[in-house]
Formats: C-alpha cells, sequence, structure tokens
C-alpha cells in the first residue's frame, strides 16, 4: 500500500522557534530521510515552504475563483511538508511515522491507486 | 425447537467469533465472509437434520463456509471487488480447525478495534462480528435506526480495506498502541448498558452482559495482561452493584444511599480476585488505569458502610490514576476522597481549581458536586446556584430528578 505522511504544522512555530530548535528539527527530518528512503520503497518527500507563502483557491456556484492568501481552509495548522512511501499496511506505515519529527502532529493517508 | 436448531444455536453463541474469523483470513473480504457464514448456518439447516448433527459442528461451518467464499469468487470472478482485499500477513499458519489457539478471535477484535476507527465504529464493528448480532439488533442497543447503523458498519468495513488495516494479532511490543482501543470499546458497550439515561431495562441488560461475556473471552485469549483483567474485575464490579443504583421509582440513588444488603457477593468477590490478580500482573510497574479504578470499585464494594469506606486507600489509589490519567475527571472524583478525609473545604478548594481551569464547563458533575460540598459547609445559597447550573447542564431526567430532589431538600 503507499501511504502519505502529512506534517502538520503551525507559521507561529515557525515565528518562535529558536535557531537551535530549527537545527534539531532538520537534522531529525535528515535520519528520518535516510531511514526511509533505505526502508521503504517508492520513496519520496518535499518540504513546503512556511504556510504564509500560500496561496488558496476557492470556486463559488457561478464558477468565478476567488483567491486568497493563507493555507486552505484558514485553521492554525497547515501541511508543512509531506513523505510519500509502499508499506505492507497500515500498523508499518504507523511504526515508520512514528520515526518522523512532529512539532504539531502528523496524518497518514493511504494514496488512491488503480489496481 | 428440535435438536438441529439447538445445536446451531448453541454453534452460533459459542463459536460464531471463531467460524467468522477463520473465514475472514480465508476470503480477505469481511462483507464476502460474512455472507458466507450467514449461508453456511442457513445450509446447516437441511443438511444436519437429513445427515445428523456433525461432531465438530463449527468446523463443518468454517468448511461449508469457505466453500461458499470459493463458489462467490468463482461466479462473480468478472466482477469488480468494491473494496480491495484485506492484508493478511503470511506465514501465520491456517487453522483449518478450531482449537485452543485463540488467535483466530484476537485477530478479528483487534481488526474491528484498530485505534484508526473511531470509538463508534469500534463498538458497531464489534457487537456486529465477534458477538455476531445483526445489524438490526445493533442499531436496537444504540437506538438508532437501521439505516443509520448499517451506515456506520459499512464505513467501518470501508475504512479497515482501503486504510490497509492488517487483520493480524499485534505483537507484545504493540500492545500498548492498540490494547486501549479495544478495551475502551468494551468498556463503552458496559457503561451504555449501565447508563440509566436511554433505552429499556432489557437493552441495558443486553449490553451489560454481552460487555462482560467480551471482557471475559479477552481475558482467557490473553490471560496475563493486567489490563484486560482489570477491565473485567472493573465491569464485574460495576454490574454487582448495579441493582441498588436505580430505585423502584426509576430514580438515581447515589452511593452512600445504596441497601448493600442488596449487592451481589458472588460477583463482588469474583471482582475482587481479578483485581488482586490484575495488581499482581503490574508487579513493579504503576497499574493501567482499568485496574486502578477496579482497585477502587473493589474498595467501595467490600465497604460494610459508606462510612467505613477505605478512603486512605482509595485517596492513594486516585493519586495513582490521576499519574496515569491526568484529567480533571478523575481530579474531580478524587475530591471526593479528599473530602472524606480532609473535609469538606480541602475538597472544594480541589473542585474550584478544576472549574477555574475552565476544563469542565459543561460537565454537569463539576456542579453537582460543587453544589453538595457547599451543602456540607452550610452555604446554601451558593450551594443553590451551584445546583441550578447542574440542573441546566443535565438532560437526562433520571439525573434531573435527583438533582431537583437535592436542591428542593436544601
Amino acid at each position: 500500500m503507499k501511504y502519505m505522511l502529512m506534517i502538520y504544522d503551525r507559521q507561529e512555530l515557525y515565528d518562535t522557534a529558536t535557531p537551535e530548535q530549527m537545527e534539531t528539527a532538520m537534522t531529525q527530518h535528515a535520519d528520518f530521510y535516510r531511514h526511509m528512503s533505505e526502508h521503504f520503497p517508492g520513496f519520496t518527500s518535499e518540504r513546503l515552504q512556511v504556510p504564509n507563502t500560500a496561496t488558496s483557491l476557492t470556486q463559488n456556484a457561478r464558477g468565478d475563483w476567488l483567491i486568497t492568501d493563507g493555507p486552505f481552509p484558514d485553521v492554525k495548522e497547515s501541511i508543512g511538508g509531506f513523505y510519500v512511501f509502499d508499506a505492507n499496511d497500515l500498523d508499518a506505515a504507523i511504526d515508520a511515522a512514528k520515526h518522523c519529527p512532529a512539532w504539531v502532529g502528523l496524518e497518514l493517508r493511504p494514496v488512491f491507486t488503480h489496481e | 425447537m428440535d435438536s438441529v436448531e439447538i445445536a446451531l444455536r448453541d454453534a452460533h453463541q459459542r463459536s460464531w467469533a471463531y467460524i467468522l474469523a477463520s473465514v475472514v483470513r480465508f476470503a480477505r473480504d469481511l462483507d464476502l465472509a460474512e455472507d458466507a457464514v450467514q449461508d453456511a448456518f442457513v445450509a446447516a439447516l437441511e443438511s444436519w437434520r437429513r445427515d445428523g448433527i456433525p461432531n465438530a459442528p463449527a468446523a463443518w461451518l468454517i468448511t461449508a463456509a469457505k466453500r461458499k467464499v470459493i463458489d462467490r469468487i468463482r461466479r462473480d470472478a468478472s466482477l469488480d471487488r468494491k473494496l480491495p482485499l484485506l492484508i493478511v500477513p503470511e506465514g501465520e499458519p491456517d487453522m483449518e480447525v478450531p482449537s485452543d489457539i485463540p488467535d483466530e478471535r484476537l485477530r478479528l477484535i483487534f481488526t474491528c478495534c484498530h485505534p484508526a476507527l473511531n470509538l463508534e465504529a469500534r463498538v458497531a464493528l464489534t457487537l456486529r462480528l465477534v458477538c455476531g448480532l445483526t445489524t438490526p439488533e445493533v442499531a436496537r442497543l444504540f437506538v438508532v435506526t437501521e439505516p443509520t447503523m448499517a451506515a456506520r458498519i459499512t464505513r467501518a468495513k470501508k475504512k479497515i480495506a482501503v486504510a490497509g488495516i492488517p487483520y493480524r494479532v499485534p505483537e507484545a511490543h504493540e500492545l500498548p498502541d492498540r490494547l486501549p482501543a479495544v478495551l475502551s470499546a468494551i468498556y463503552l458497550v458496559f457503561t451504555e448498558g449501565h447508563a440509566a439515561s436511554s433505552g429499556t431495562r432489557l437493552i441495558r441488560e443486553e449490553l451489560t452482559t454481552r460487555a462482560i461475556d467480551l471482557a471475559r473471552i479477552l481475558t482467557r485469549l490473553m490471560p496475563d495482561e493486567p489490563e484486560v483483567i482489570g477491565l473485567l474485575a472493573l465491569i464485574t464490579l460495576a454490574d454487582a452493584r448495579s441493582v441498588t443504583r436505580i430505585d423502584q421509582h426509576q430514580q438515581f440513588v447515589p452511593l452512600h444511599e445504596q441497601d448493600r444488603a442488596r449487592w451481589n457477593r458472588e460477583q463482588i468477590q469474583t471482582g475482587t480476585d481479578l483485581v488482586e490478580r490484575a495488581l499482581r500482573l503490574s508487579a513493579n510497574r504503576v497499574p493501567g488505569p482499568f485496574a486502578l479504578q477496579a482497585a477502587i470499585g473493589a474498595l467501595h464494594a467490600e465497604a460494610p458502610t459508606f462510612e467505613e469506606t477505605d478512603w486512605p486507600q482509595v485517596l492513594a489509589l486516585y493519586d495513582l490514576l490521576l499519574e496515569v490519567v491526568p484529567s480533571p475527571v478523575v481530579a474531580l472524583n478524587r475530591s471526593v476522597a479528599i473530602s472524606k478525609i480532609e473535609g469538606p473545604a480541602a475538597a472544594l478548594r480541589i473542585v474550584d481549581q478544576i472549574a477555574d481551569s475552565g476544563a469542565l464547563a459543561t460537565y454537569p458533575f463539576l456542579a453537582a458536586t460543587r453544589a453538595d460540598l457547599l451543602r456540607q459547609l452550610g452555604q446554601i445559597s451558593l450551594a443553590r446556584t451551584a445546583y441550578e447550573t447542574a440542573l441546566s447542564l443535565t438532560t437526562n431526567s433520571i439525573d434531573r430528578t435527583y438533582l431537583r430532589n437535592r436542591l428542593n431538600a436544601l
């Protein structure tokens, strides 16, 4: 099964993090990245820019687009990055995710696949 | 009922989970397995009447159901499967004949109660798949419509297949992650039955009986897990005392007014023995929340009167429980023990701290506890306000009557 591990972040955490905290998080991600690429096939990952760099698009009933600043929806948490990997099952994916640093929280979602 | 019908009813009661669990692993599809087992029971009626009841009815039913699975897969080979196949780890032997090896049922229980499923879904699936209740029966027990319950069960099954929840027994090191989801589901079945708020007496008794049965099965399957034993102890002790919680006028009776002579002594003995076993098995570790709550329940059950309860011991257990489960509800319950040892003023200080934190703002028992302590301290007008707050937060008619009576008695 292919899973996407989404990392949830809060803008304010970036704003208030000390250089040491940032450094630690980067090292943890590097370790996690290495671990995942060694053990999980189909592994890919991207780190996203901070949440306030986001642009959101919504469409009304008439089909007009409304473009607004910030992540969608307008909540404190937004996705800061993601990892995609193959795992045997949800339990294996949870085990893997536990190695990922998480300031706010993580979400695992199976990726839709056509058989 | 003829002998074949009796044999089938027995097989359903005793071996349903076993049979279904074995067939699920073979079919790797919950719906397909359920249908096949259902069909096997129907086929057995005719076949057993013709050929006699087999020596091993459960094994017969498993074999028949597996054959039905094969037939269905052959027949529907061209059709698209609605859901992906269940993930069944390889290398585990298939248990063709039910034996003392409990893994088959455990697989089913842990799959129905995976923490990735919400509590309602876990409870519905457990009653449907492990207890073998029909969807209308589960709906009736939870006082929801049949389509609502059917949708809930379908959604849960879909999540198991699509999210890749594996059909297997977790390993020992995974139990801290996995066991609480199982225990909380069984406990909810019990508390739903124990609560006086909804359903008829019959429904409530069926739920508590189911919960005790499930907990008992689990203790047989995992005899060395202290929290499993703790859960069985907790609900056994609560059940032993349940007859006196509501009087003949359907009114709530607080613990200190209950007629202890009517408590079920046999169940209390069983529960107390289980508590001791759970605590012994937790040796060198802080016991888990179920074992601790059960130990508190045992102290209440064993006390000859409310006043003679071993309050220092109760408080010591609450201190541990608060460490394990740092929740404001536990802190509130702990305050009752404080009031018995240090007096109502000390307890009120704790309750006010909880109230100030805002954590239980809509919890009627916070206001009710405050009201009771204020009453004991002779602060009648403050007590009245607190009872009124509690009333405004309660919709349950039994609790409302109780609070109203307390208010009027001031």
